[in-house]
C-alpha cells in the first residue's frame, strides 16, 4: 500500500480504512451482532408466552372497544341521524308512528360494509346506540352480516295499551266536542 | 397447545395425513419428467445421508471407509434436484430461487468440506464411525471441542454449522425459497406428498449435518458417565442413541433458533459471507490445524 | 457373481444411456440432467470396480459441482439454441467415434479376461491412495506439479475474471 498517501505520479486520495483492518473488524462485528441477537431470542424463549388460545381463553378488553352494535330500542326515536352520519351508508331503519309510540320494522346494521367507526355513535340524541365488546363477525355467508339490532318486532303489549289508551281518550275527546257542539 | 390433544402432538400426523391425501398437481407447460424426478432425487439423497451416520455402538446401517466424504458427495445431489424442480416447474419464482439455490450451494459447499478438515486430520479417518470410537476418552467427555486443539475445533465447529445451513437452505440463507419475495422459490408448484418430499428433505438433512457435527466435534455417542456401565453391557447401545440423538437435536435446535434470530441476508451478502469469509477462514482453519497436528506427531 | 453381472449392466446402462441421451436430445438443459445419470452410472461402475474413492469423487465433483456449474450457465442461456444441421453433426459424430471405437474393439481384441470369482474382496482405497499420492517414495512430485498447474490456471482465471486491473496499486 505505498502509493496510498499519494506521491508525484499518482494523487492524493483521501485515505481509506485499509480492507484487511476492515475485514477483521466486519468479522468481529458479525460474531458478535449474531451472538446478541441471539442471547435476544433465547431470552424471550424462556418468558411466557403471551398469547391466547382465543376461543378458549380471550382477551380483556378495554372498556373504549368498538365491536358489534347494540341499540337502546325503547329510547330509539327514529330520527335516523345515525343512518345520516354513516360514511358507508350500513344503517337501514324503518318504523311506523302511532302518535308517540313506534311500531319497529327494521334497524339492520350491514357488516359487510360497517368498518366500526363509531361516527354513528356520536350524534345520536338520545344516546341509544352503542358499541360492544363483542368483536367475533364470522359468518358463513354474506346474508348473516346483515345483523338486525332490533330486540322486538312491531308493537308490545304495552304499547298496543298506550296507544289503545290514547285512542280511547282521543274517542272520549271527540265525543265531548261533539256533546259541545 | 389447543388442538390435537397434549402440546398438539397429533397435529403433525395430521398434517402428514392431510399433505398425502391432497391433490397432485403437475402445472400445465411444466416439464413432466423433471418435475417428477426432482422430489423423488432430493429425498433419496437426504434418506441416503442417513446410511452412515453412527447413532450408537452396533447401530448404524454402513460402516463406510469414507463415511463423511460419501455423506458430502451424496448432500451435494440435493442441489441438483433443486435445479430440476425449479427448472421443470416452468415458474420464473421457482427459477430464480434454483439459480439462487445453485449459486449458494456451489459456493457454500466449500467451507463446508473444508471446515470439516480439522477433525478429519485429528482423527485420521473420514470414517465417522472411528472418529467417534476416539472420542471415549476421559469418561466419555473426549470430545473434539475438548481436546488439545480446541482452539481449533471450536472455531471449525461454528464455521461448519454456518456453512451448513447455507447448504441447507435455511435462514437466514434460505434464499432459494423466500417466501417473502418468490413465493415458495423452487418448491412453489408443487403440492401433497411432492411438496412434503422437499419439506422432509429440509429436516432430514438438517438432522444429517447436525448429527454429523455431533460425531465429529461433540463426541457422538460418547457421554460422561458411559465408563460407570459394564463392559459390553446391554444399555450402552441405548443410552448411546439417546446421547446421541439429544446432541444431533439440540444442534437442530439451534439452527431453529438462528432462524428465529436473523433476518434473509441479500443474494450478494451471501455470496460475500461465503467467499470472502467463510472459504479463506476455512482455509485457516485447516492450515492451523494441520500444523498443530504435523506438530503433535512429531516424535 | 451375478449381482456383480446386474450392477454392471444396470451402471453401464445408466452411463451409456445417459451419455447417449446427452448427446442426442435436443433440450441443452435435459442433456445436462442425463448428463447426472452418465455421471452416476460411471461412479456405480467405479464402486464395481472397488475404487470406493474415485466412486465418491466422482459424485462429489462431477455430479455435485461441475454439473451444478453447467445447469447454473445454461439458465442463463436462452432456452432454444440454434438447431444443429444434421449432415454436418453426423458426419462429425462418425469422425470423431471411429478411432475410439476401432482402438476400443482392438483393445477387447487382444485382451486376456482373468476370473473374477478370483478377484480379492474389495476394501477402502483411501489410505493407499494418500499414502501413493503424498510420500516422496510414491508419487509426490507429480501429484505437486499438478497442483501448480491447478494453481496457474486458478489465479489466470481470476486475473481474466476481474473487471479492471489496478495499475497503480500492484506491487
Amino acid at each position: 500500500m505505498g502509493s496510498m498517501e499519494g506521491d508525484a505520479l499518482t494523487p492524493a486520495r483521501p485515505p481509506k480504512p485499509s480492507s484487511f483492518r476492515r475485514w477483521w473488524v466486519n468479522l468481529y462485528e458479525g460474531v458478535v451482532s449474531t451472538a446478541q441477537g441471539m442471547s435476544i431470542t433465547l431470552r424471550t424463549f424462556f418468558k411466557k408466552p403471551v398469547t391466547v388460545q382465543y376461543p378458549e381463553q380471550e382477551l380483556e378488553l378495554d372498556g373504549r372497544y368498538r365491536g358489534i352494535h347494540f341499540l337502546e330500542q325503547d329510547l330509539c326515536i327514529y330520527c335516523d341521524v345515525c343512518a345520516k352520519a354513516c360514511p358507508v351508508d350500513c344503517i337501514e331503519m324503518d318504523a311506523t308512528r302511532h302518535g308517540k309510540e313506534l311500531e319497529w320494522h327494521v334497524f339492520t346494521l350491514d357488516y359487510n360494509r360497517c368498518m366500526l367507526c363509531e361516527l354513528c355513535v356520536y350524534p345520536c340524541p338520545k344516546d341509544c346506540i352503542h358499541q360492544g365488546e363483542e368483536y367475533a363477525l364470522v359468518t358463513e355467508n354474506r346474508e348473516d352480516m346483515v345483523l338486525d339490532l332490533l330486540t322486538w318486532k312491531g308493537l308490545t303489549d304495552e304499547q298496543k295499551q298506550k296507544i289503545a289508551e290514547t285512542e280511547a281518550a282521543k274517542a272520549a275527546r271527540d265525543a265531548e266536542k261533539e256533546k259541545g257542539e | 397447545m389447543r388442538t390435537g390433544g397434549w402440546h398438539g402432538w397429533s397435529q403433525t400426523l395430521a398434517d402428514a395425513i392431510k399433505l398425502l391425501t391432497k391433490e397432485d398437481i403437475l402445472p400445465s407447460g411444466a416439464d413432466p419428467v423433471l418435475f417428477r424426478l426432482a422430489p423423488a432425487l432430493v429425498m433419496g439423497s437426504a434418506l441416503a445421508m442417513f446410511a452412515v451416520l453412527p447413532f450408537a455402538p452396533g447401530i448404524q446401517f454402513a460402516d463406510l471407509d469414507l463415511g463423511i466424504y460419501f455423506l458430502l458427495a451424496i448432500a451435494s445431489l440435493t442441489t441438483i434436484g433443486v435445479i430440476m424442480a425449479g427448472w421443470g416447474s416452468n415458474n420464473k419464482w421457482s427459477l430464480y430461487g434454483a439459480m439462487r439455490g445453485a449459486a449458494q450451494a456451489a459456493s457454500y459447499e466449500i467451507p463446508l468440506a473444508l471446515s470439516l478438515i480439522p477433525p478429519i486430520l485429528h482423527f485420521g479417518t473420514f470414517s465417522l464411525l472411528n472418529a467417534t470410537e476416539q472420542q471415549s476418552g476421559w469418561g466419555g467427555m473426549g470430545w473434539y471441542v475438548f481436546s488439545d486443539a480446541f482452539w481449533v475445533a471450536i472455531p471449525s465447529f461454528f464455521l461448519f454449522l454456518t456453512a451448513s445451513l447455507a447448504e441447507n437452505r435455511r435462514a437466514p440463507f434460505d434464499l432459494p425459497e423466500s417466501e417473502s419475495e418468490l413465493v415458495a422459490g423452487f418448491h412453489t408448484e408443487y403440492s401433497g406428498l411432492r411438496f412434503a418430499f422437499f419439506f422432509l428433505e429440509e429436516y432430514a438433512a438438517m438432522f444429517a449435518t447436525s448429527a454429523v457435527a455431533t460425531a465429529y466435534w461433540l463426541g457422538g455417542w460418547n457421554f460422561p458417565g458411559m465408563t460407570l456401565l459394564a463392559e459390553g453391557s446391554a444399555w450402552l447401545p441405548w443410552l448411546g442413541a439417546l446421547a446421541f440423538l439429544l446432541k444431533a437435536m439440540f444442534l437442530v435446535c439451534v439452527m431453529i433458533w438462528v432462524r428465529w434470530t436473523l433476518p434473509r441476508l441479500r443474494i450478494d451478502q451471501v455470496m460475500t459471507l461465503g467467499w470472502k469469509y467463510l472459504t479463506p477462514l476455512a482455509l485457516g482453519l485447516m492450515v492451523a490445524a494441520a500444523g498443530w497436528e504435523a506438530w503433535r506427531a512429531m516424535p | 457373481m451375478t449381482g456383480e453381472v446386474l450392477a454392471f449392466s444396470l451402471f453401464s446402462a445408466m452411463a451409456v444411456g445417459g451419455a447417449g441421451l446427452a448427446l442426442f436430445h435436443r433440450s441443452a438443459i435435459h442433456s445436462a440432467f442425463a448428463l447426472l445419470a452418465s455421471f452416476l452410472g460411471v461412479a456405480g461402475l467405479y464402486l464395481n470396480l472397488g475404487a470406493d474413492f474415485l466412486a465418491v469423487t466422482q459424485v462429489l465433483l462431477y455430479a455435485g459441482g461441475i454439473l451444478v456449474l453447467y445447469l447454473f450457465g445454461l439458465m442463463l442461456v436462452p432456452p432454444e439454441g440454434e438447431a444443429p444441421r444434421p449432415g454436418r453433426r453426423a458426419l462429425a459424430l462418425v469422425l470423431a467415434a471411429a478411432p475410439v471405437a476401432i482402438f476400443l474393439i482392438a483393445f477387447l481384441a487382444r485382451s486376456s479376461w482373468g476370473d473374477p470369482s478370483r478377484l480379492p474382496e474389495p476394501e477402502g482405497t483411501v489410505r493407499g491412495i494418500g499414502l501413493a499420492l503424498l510420500t516422496p517414495d510414491g508419487w509426490l512430485v507429480p501429484f505437486e506439479y499438478a497442483s501448480i498447474l491447478l494453481l496457474a490456471a486458478l489465479v489466470g482465471a481470476v486475473h481474466l475474471a476481474r473487471r479492471s486491473a489496478p495499475k497503480d496499486d500492484s506491487p
